[in-house]
């Protein structure tokens, strides 16, 4: 039964207080929207790739590929005539730059598609034909043609290889309906190959097949070549990236969390605040649990309006973070495009759904507070000051507890990613029930120091005075800043060990790849005679080689380096255990290969340990690990095989990559240009680069990666504000008639506002100050646990001296910004009008 | 940025049918609608080669190795088979790109198998680009194939050749002897199609090949034996604007007598003048048959799931052999619904009056 008198009464106290409900509504609002935009961003860039695989392959079902490299396109002809597999398209592609954008130039063959189905072909029309028979003619999306303001019959000047050509436009292909089509250039597969250089090789095959003519075709397919079969894409591919997704969304929820603390803030403070309108009602015969009811449905009200404009902002941001989402996902894992967010009902409810529960759970405790209102009205708000200093003893217990528990989750449960966040939040928010405690402390502790002004006493027991009020904008604040804090450690820590081990791991001086630069991979491979010419070159002390390919590896296939290594090399590995030299020297000598470190976290392997792999031309092998490495380029791990072990097993002698080591004396300019000169004239792509420009673009490739986590950090910050900026207004609003009394007693408005600055400032120092130890433990958690767990990375956590000086900054200057409203309000409050409600 | 070929293929072809034509294709087009410059044209009688003359000729636009035969197995079940390659130019020159890939010819294949016993026909269709042993054709030894499907010359010279066809519904393995010389039709081989200087073909028949070898069907393989035919034919002509489509009949007699006879439909339903035949007596002598010696009738007709209506018995006056023939269709439904529709199918030859069984026969109806 809604009692219309509390309704009316809620409607007065929020149209009294409007920025009370503005701010409420927008804590609510913004931790909504961080967590549906992370939500939204994560699904959609996971449906973009299923997109991807299940509906643009269509009817098709598996793909053979080399890997990273072309493979020769014999065995197409084979499948054809020899094995009548029927429905298989072959295709080469590669990249093209038009107007300063990279495009993929895909080569198929259209007589391979139409021939498909048998029933349902339609003629060629010239379109087909002319394919066929025009030299360099292609299909543009609606896209390009619309950039480049071309239409069908019209030349397009393109790039490929950093070789200008013409191609002819033949048609338009409108993409409107499919925005992952606009990064294609279609044209046949005669044409491809010639204009990408890549005559009598494919890229791949693509195939339709059921699950006995796979298992027959896997055996008969040689064993460089790989049969991948769609669906068990998309399952790695979600496994991949899980990981990395519930990072996101552990940090998303860490938004609702502090949003959760400002609105049960909030809440307590509406309820004291109407202490005397609640005595009031039950007098006049509102029960108990009717208060209680009407709390928690004025908090659903709240919740349901915040939560609908979270959504509305999250739809917004989540059309950001996208960009960045999709943008990490390309760098760390497979490429993937998506650039309109996918919007279900179901996500829309869910994120409604936890906004909801977050924002009843907040208001549970004032609720029942609000219903043990007696009728005998006591105004006086010590009364509550106290209840809750006594109270604060309890929370301490739990909180340590809490605390207590954290470890004991993390030793328990191994691996578990999501037990390591729960064991995470755990934390925090056994932090933040042991604050009220501390913050007691504290001030019992400043207390004892004599010699305060009267100012400084005045600003001292404001604060103090309020606890219960304020500790709850604390709390919130601490959460905030100790997670930007505990991720910038951990950023920074990472970054430095990246930047370490790039040190470490680029041990020649130049690098020539085969490569078209997309992310950081390297793909292709080089002409035989670059190692020829490289020989040539004065001051080259030693040359290494290395060639990129993939392993089978217990069924699982993982990127491989081939190393060559030069005299230098043995210097680019930084083992976890054991001697440096004596893994090297086995390295060299005898069958055994190297594993990073997250290969060997998520294999469960150590040094010493056999593992299977498959060979191209003898079945499967057992051989030895060497060594663990330190790497960070491959989140699911990566191997090192010494050269002469891959040419006793596999036929490729392909390199994909030579690394000069130079003489001190060196000229590396005149180097560098001689490398490029010969690189112009070569047929295909071939890049140049020295260690630097390799560290810098890796480390651009970190910053890239790590947006994301950046922009989700200040989000949680900006959540916090809006919070503590509503909590301490509220706060010193409600303090207008101490402020009359103390303006009657002689203090000039000056005074007062500078006597509330200072209290603000002193909140937000205090906040400042109780962030660092949970920021440096978050960091800590993230780094030993999250990390570890996540990517299988171990890194060295450091320490910056900027970073206490920011997070407290941050908290001063938000608690200040928070106090300038209520000072401009107090200075112009009329001192009649302030005393005339005592 | 793999997987988008066929999304965006799709899109492509869509794009490209909104022209109302049904399925795409309108005859002429598949027959070639390309522009001609540049081709070879059949423009007057040429001297004939054999087994050089089974091979291709790449400078013409089109080219096909038409055979059909009808065959009985040891229980007497009677069975239709068509096996035709088709070569298309599309170019006239080889595109210039050395690619193996690159080529301007475009091979399609069209099998199909009638089991009369069990009113069933069933077919199938390939296309491929002439490249990289995807398809083609060598002279010697002779054969033309279309991936795992192929005619093959068996021996030195001419015949016997072999059919290697694996179907999803059937296979054929037969072998064929001829037991008559080569037919040259038309004029000596040119076979004019309308009044168009050029619009012919060169065009000859093997009119009884004894054909024996085995058929798979339902996991079942059938000995079978019988006859089959052979049309080779190549130009670069296409219907004449008036034309609507044709009918073709090859009939083989019992007494050894064959009868090819194609009827040239104009668009008013009327019978084309170009419309020609050749009468094949037992020692391989000839008859040429013009387009008002011969009278055909439709009799009955059978309407398609596709909708289209074909005359599938049909009466037919040679006044001057005194031949009057009635022909049916062995099964109705022989209508081949690949990128092209059209009916081609077994029938039977019967006389007119007595409706004695005088042979069997290929038709073909396009254009309906």
């Amino acid at each position: 039964m809604v009692n219309r008198m509390l309704l009316r009464s809620s409607w007065r106290f929020f149209s009294r207080h409007p920025w009370q409900l503005w701010l409420t509504l927008l804590s609510i609002a913004l931790g909504t929207a961080v967590m549906i935009a992370v939500d939204l961003a994560n699904m959609t860039a996971n449906q973009s790739f299923r997109h991807s695989v299940t509906v643009l392959s269509g009817p098709m079902t598996h793909e053979i590929s080399a890997g990273q490299a072309e493979f020769p396109e014999d065995i197409y002809t084979r499948l054809r005539v020899q094995w009548a597999i029927r429905d298989a398209i072959p295709q080469v592609e590669g990249a093209v730059s038009i107007a300063g954008y990279q495009y993929t130039l895909l080569g198929f063959d259209p007589l391979a598609y139409l021939s498909q189905s048998e029933t349902s072909f339609t003629f060629p029309t010239d379109i087909i034909s002319r394919l066929l028979t025009e030299p360099d003619s292609v299909v543009i999306p609606s896209s390009l043609a619309n950039r480049v303001n071309l239409k069908a019959g019209e030349v397009l000047d393109v790039k490929i290889d950093n070789r200008p050509k013409k191609l002819t436009i033949l048609a338009i292909v409108d993409t409107q309906s499919d925005a992952r089509l606009n990064d294609l250039v279609l044209t046949d597969i005669a044409t491809a190959q010639s204009l990408l250089g890549k005559n009598g090789y494919l890229t791949r095959i693509q195939l339709v097949l059921d699950d006995l003519q796979s298992a027959a075709l896997k055996d008969r397919l040689p064993a460089d070549l790989k049969l991948i079969s769609y669906q068990n894409q998309q399952q790695s591919f979600s496994q991949m990236t899980e990981a990395f997704r519930i990072n996101l969304t552990a940090m998303s929820l860490l938004a609702v969390l502090v949003g959760a603390f400002l609105v049960y803030n909030t809440m307590t403070f509406s309820v004291l605040q109407r202490r005397q309108t609640f005595a009031i009602n039950r007098m006049l015969g509102t029960t108990g649990r009717q208060l209680f009811r009407h709390m928690l449905l004025e908090a659903i009200t709240l919740g349901l309006i915040g939560a609908a404009l979270g959504i509305l902002l999250g739809i917004v941001l989540g059309q950001g973070l996208l960009i960045l989402v999709t943008q990490t996902i390309s760098d760390l894992y497979v490429t993937v495009s998506a650039t309109d967010l996918l919007i279900t009902p179901w996500q829309v409810l869910k994120g409604m759904g936890i906004a909801l529960l977050a924002v009843l759970a907040a208001t549970l405790a004032p609720a029942l507070e609000a219903s043990r209102v007696q009728p005998v009205f006591v105004y006086r708000s010590s009364h509550f000051e106290q209840a809750g200093q006594r109270m604060s003893r309890w929370l301490m217990l739990a909180g340590f507890v809490c605390m207590g528990l954290s470890p004991l989750l993390i030793a328990a449960s191994a691996r578990s990613l999501v037990i390591g966040f729960i064991a995470l939040f755990l934390f925090i928010v056994g932090y933040s029930l042991v604050v009220p405690a501390l913050l007691k402390g504290i001030f019992h502790w400043l207390q004892r120091i004599p010699s305060y002004s009267l100012y400084q006493k005045m600003t001292l027991r404001g604060v103090q005075a309020s606890l219960s009020r304020t500790s709850l904008a604390i709390i919130a604040l601490t959460v905030a800043v100790s997670a930007t804090v505990g991720v910038s450690i951990m950023i920074g820590s990472f970054r430095a060990s990246v930047a370490d081990w790039l040190e470490d791991t680029l041990q020649s001086d130049l690098y020539i790849s085969a490569t078209t630069m997309s992310s950081s991979r390297i793909e292709g491979t080089l002409e035989p005679e670059w190692l020829q010419r490289v020989q040539t070159l004065p001051d080259v002390a030693s040359v290494s080689t290395g060639r990129n390919a993939r392993l089978e590896v217990e069924g699982v296939t993982v990127p491989m380096l081939v190393l060559q290594p030069g005299d230098h090399s043995g210097r680019g590995f930084k083992y976890l255990h054991g001697d440096r030299d004596d893994i090297w020297q086995a390295f060299l000598e005898d069958e055994v290969l190297l594993v990073s470190e997250p290969f060997a976290y998520h294999r469960n392997v150590r040094a010493g340990d056999r593992i299977t792999i498959q060979t191209g031309t003898a079945g499967s092998i057992s051989l030895k690990i060497a060594g663990v490495y330190q790497d960070y380029s491959a989140t699911q791990g990566m191997v090192v095989l010494p050269r002469r072990i891959y040419e006793k097993y596999w036929s490729d002698r392909g390199v994909s990559t030579i690394g000069l080591m130079l003489t001190k004396q060196a000229d590396v300019s005149a180097l560098t240009q001689q490398l490029k000169s010969w690189a112009g004239g070569s047929s295909q792509a071939v890049m140049v680069r020295s260690n630097k420009t390799i560290r810098d673009f890796s480390l651009k490739v970190f910053d890239r990666t790590f947006a994301i986590t950046n922009v989700l950090r200040v989000l949680v910050v900006v959540v916090a504000f809006v919070g503590v900026f509503s909590a301490l207004m509220a706060l010193f609003l409600e303090k207008g008639r101490e402020f009359s009394i103390l303006r009657a007693s002689g203090i000039t408005p000056g005074q007062l506002q500078r006597l509330v600055l200072l209290q603000s400032a002193l909140i937000g120092l205090l906040a400042g100050i109780l962030s660092l130890p949970l920021g440096w433990i978050m960091s800590d958690i993230l780094i030993e646990v999250i990390n570890r767990r996540s990517f299988g990375w171990t890194m060295q956590s450091y320490f910056f001296l900027s970073l206490p000086l920011q997070a407290l900054l941050l908290s001063v200057l938000a608690a200040l910004l928070a106090g300038i409203y209520p000072t401009r309000r107090i200075s112009r409050i009329s001192l009649r009008d302030g005393l005339r409600s005592l | 940025m793999k997987n988008c070929l066929l999304l965006i293929l799709s899109l492509l072809l869509l794009a490209c049918n909104k022209a109302p034509t049904e399925s795409a294709l309108d005859l002429s087009a598949a027959m070639g609608g390309q522009a001609e410059t540049g081709f070879m044209r059949a423009v007057e009688p040429r001297q004939f080669h054999f087994p050089q003359d089974h091979a291709a000729h790449p400078g013409f636009r089109n080219e096909w190795w038409y055979l059909t035969g009808n065959l009985t197995d040891e229980s007497d079940n009677h069975y239709g088979y068509q096996v035709t390659l088709f070569r298309i130019a599309l170019s006239p020159t080889l595109p210039e790109n050395n690619s193996n890939w690159s080529t301007n010819q475009v091979w399609m294949a069209h099998v199909a198998l009638t089991d009369v016993s069990a009113t069933h026909h069933s077919h199938e269709q390939r296309l491929a680009r002439g490249a990289v042993g995807l398809a083609g054709q060598s002279e010697q030894p002779f054969r033309v194939w279309l991936e795992d499907w192929q005619i093959v010359g068996t021996g030195q010279g001419a015949f016997p050749w072999r059919i290697d066809v694996k179907a999803r519904e059937f296979a054929l393995n037969l072998k064929l002897t001829s037991h008559k010389p080569v037919v040259l039709q038309g004029n000596m081989g040119l076979s004019q199609k309308s009044n168009q200087a050029g619009n012919a073909s060169y065009y000859y028949s093997f009119t009884r090949l004894q054909t024996q070898g085995e058929i798979t069907l339902n996991n079942q393989r059938i000995k079978v034996h019988g006859w089959s035919w052979l049309d080779r034919e190549w130009s670069t002509s296409a219907l004449g604007e008036d034309q609507a489509g044709w009918d073709w009949f090859s009939l083989q007699l019992k007494d050894q007598h064959e009868l090819m006879f194609y009827r040239l439909r104009k668009n008013n339903g009327e019978m084309d003048r170009h419309s020609a035949g050749k009468w094949v007596l037992p020692d391989g002598s000839t008859h040429s048959l013009s387009y008002n010696d011969v009278k055909v009738q439709p009799l009955r007709y059978w309407t398609s799931d596709s909708g289209r209506r074909y005359p599938v018995s049909w009466v037919m006056h040679i006044p001057g052999i005194q031949q009057h023939f009635r022909i049916e269709a062995l099964i109705n439904d022989q209508e081949m619904a690949t990128g092209i529709y059209y009916w081609e199918g077994a029938v039977k030859v019967l006389d007119e009056s007595s409706e004695k069984l005088l042979g069997f026969g290929y038709l073909e109806m396009a254009g309906y």
